[in-house]
């Protein structure tokens, strides 16, 4: 979960704010007939910031003996934003039938965490094992670092082999 | 890719109604890892996960015309992917020891599941009475005893931090002596093999006569229990319950062999308390299977068998067996 921006003064973005003054100050765009008159190619592009949501990244439980009553937390990894590219390219097909597009997008998302706690971190990103579960104890303190990467893009016939 | 058709359909003079369908296909990439140091020693794990998925693509939009240049517009849209996911995860060890799990699945997120859950699918799929014996542990009458699993679970649930090696090489001993986490594993593998439940799978490890009867070790009871799964062809079991009682330690602590170092007493352990855990929770997920459905058994001469349950009161499930008619 990311934190609200700390600017309350002006809540709306002065770049969002010009971006529709422009568009309401601008010649009328053949936007809201296109699907009916415009035929033909066109192109879009978009870029947006995304973040992942409900992925619930727990990659350790952290106890401290040394406070009553005993101290239990989940360290989850905190999932940031973002950039998200996408470019479309599509053909109208006019008289109100419709289009046809084609999409290819990507997103890349890199988060990490680091710290030092005291008693005990126990990882669970692997669990149990043949080899047991792994508990990490120091009673003045265990270094930490986490990482998390969360990608996703389409499939693409030449990158990728056969879809499943 | 995508590759979709959207086709908008006016609701109002101010508000369309774009819909949108189309075909998908894509990557999705999960990666983790950790890495922590206690001062002295490192220990890292990682796990990643990847899904290739194709499938359906639908949305929905609306636009509302504010005004002739201006509008809004909300959408979502909605993929139905048939993907095909990989996951492998790698712990390794201050000891240099590299555990890995994976696992796959071709209808979407999956993860393996452990070789202990996998005794219990198995036991099930064979005779079902055995099966229920096994699960409800059939024994001779007990009277104001709590159930020895209840006991093992919250002590080896006890925190074993502070105590000293010799202290804690006792704890070991004392929590792996007890046969009656091996005996449910026995008589699932008894299950397996489509054999009889057995009361005492272990007796015949006993020697001598009454009153001087001489039980079997931990250790003994736990080579005896690896025969039997091997002999079922479950040696990821029969792995699991080598590392879980470790014959170095357990032997030292019965005084037949060198005293192990501290370190391999806490790594014995926590194989051990590892295979415990594991075995009550698929246990317990196992019973409480049990609860939601009635059973029926097919006996010889067309007779039916029915086990029903009656709503749990005060935590306590009572299970009736029937002979329909």
């Amino acid at each position: 979960m990311q934190s609200r921006p700390a600017n309350t003064r002006f809540p709306v973005h002065p770049w969002a704010a010009c971006f529709a003054a422009a568009a309401m100050l601008a010649p009328a765009s053949p936007a809201a007939a296109a699907d009916t008159k415009y035929k033909g190619f066109f192109v879009a592009l978009d870029y947006a910031l995304t973040q992942p949501n409900g992925l619930d990244q727990h990659f350790a439980t952290h106890v401290d003996a040394s406070t009553l009553p005993i101290s239990d937390e989940r360290l989850v990894i905190d999932n940031g934003t973002a950039a998200t590219p996408r470019g479309s390219i599509g053909y109208r097909l006019g008289r109100g039938l419709g289009s046809l597009q084609v999409t290819y997008w990507s997103f890349d998302n890199d988060d990490a965490q680091e710290g030092v706690l005291n008693g005990g971190v126990y990882p669970t990103i692997v669990g149990y094992t043949y080899g047991g579960g792994m508990y990490i104890y120091n009673a003045s303190g265990v270094r930490f670092q986490a990482t998390s990467k969360v990608q996703a893009r389409p499939w693409t016939w030449i990158s990728r082999g056969r879809p499943p | 890719m995508d590759l979709d058709f959207t086709r908008a359909t006016p609701m109002s003079s101010t508000f369309t109604l774009k819909w949108l369908a189309g075909l998908r296909a894509a990557r999705y990439e999960e990666t983790q890892s950790f890495l922590g140091n206690d001062g002295s020693l490192d220990y890292l794990q990682d796990k990643t996960f990847k899904t290739d998925g194709a499938g359906l693509r639908v949305g929905v939009a609306g636009v509302f015309g504010l005004t002739k240049h201006f509008g809004l517009e909300g959408s979502m849209a909605m993929s139905f992917l048939q993907a095909r996911t990989e996951g492998l995860s790698t712990a390794t060890f201050p000891t240099g020891s590299i555990q890995t799990i994976s696992g796959k699945d071709d209808a979407g997120m999956a993860i393996g599941r452990s070789s202990l859950q996998e005794l219990f699918d198995l036991a099930a799929s064979k005779d079902l009475l055995t099966f229920v014996e096994t699960l409800v542990r059939v024994d001779g009458i007990s009277y104001n005893t709590l159930d020895p699993l209840i006991e093992l679970r919250s002590r080896v649930e006890m925190n074993t931090e502070g105590l000293l090696p010799e202290d804690f090489l006792a704890h070991y001993r004392e929590v792996a002596a007890p046969e009656d986490a091996l005996a449910l594993v026995a008589n699932l593998i008894n299950c397996v093999l489509e054999r009889p439940y057995d009361v005492s799978p272990f007796g015949h490890l006993r020697s001598g006569a009454f009153p001087k009867i001489v039980f079997p070790s931990a250790y003994q009871v736990a080579q005896e229990t690896q025969r039997m799964a091997r002999a079922a062809g479950l040696s990821s079991v029969a792995s699991l319950i080598a590392l879980a009682f470790a014959k170095d330690v357990l032997a030292a602590s019965e005084g037949a062999a060198p005293k192990p170092s501290h370190t391999r007493s806490k790594a014995a352990y926590e194989n051990f308390r590892a295979f415990i855990l594991s075995l009550l929770n698929s246990y317990s997920r196992v019973r409480k299977s049990f609860l939601t459905k009635g059973h029926f058994y097919k006996m010889p001469r067309f007779e039916v068998l029915e086990l029903l349950n009656r709503k749990p009161r005060f935590g306590i499930t009572v299970s009736y067996f029937f002979f329909a008619t």
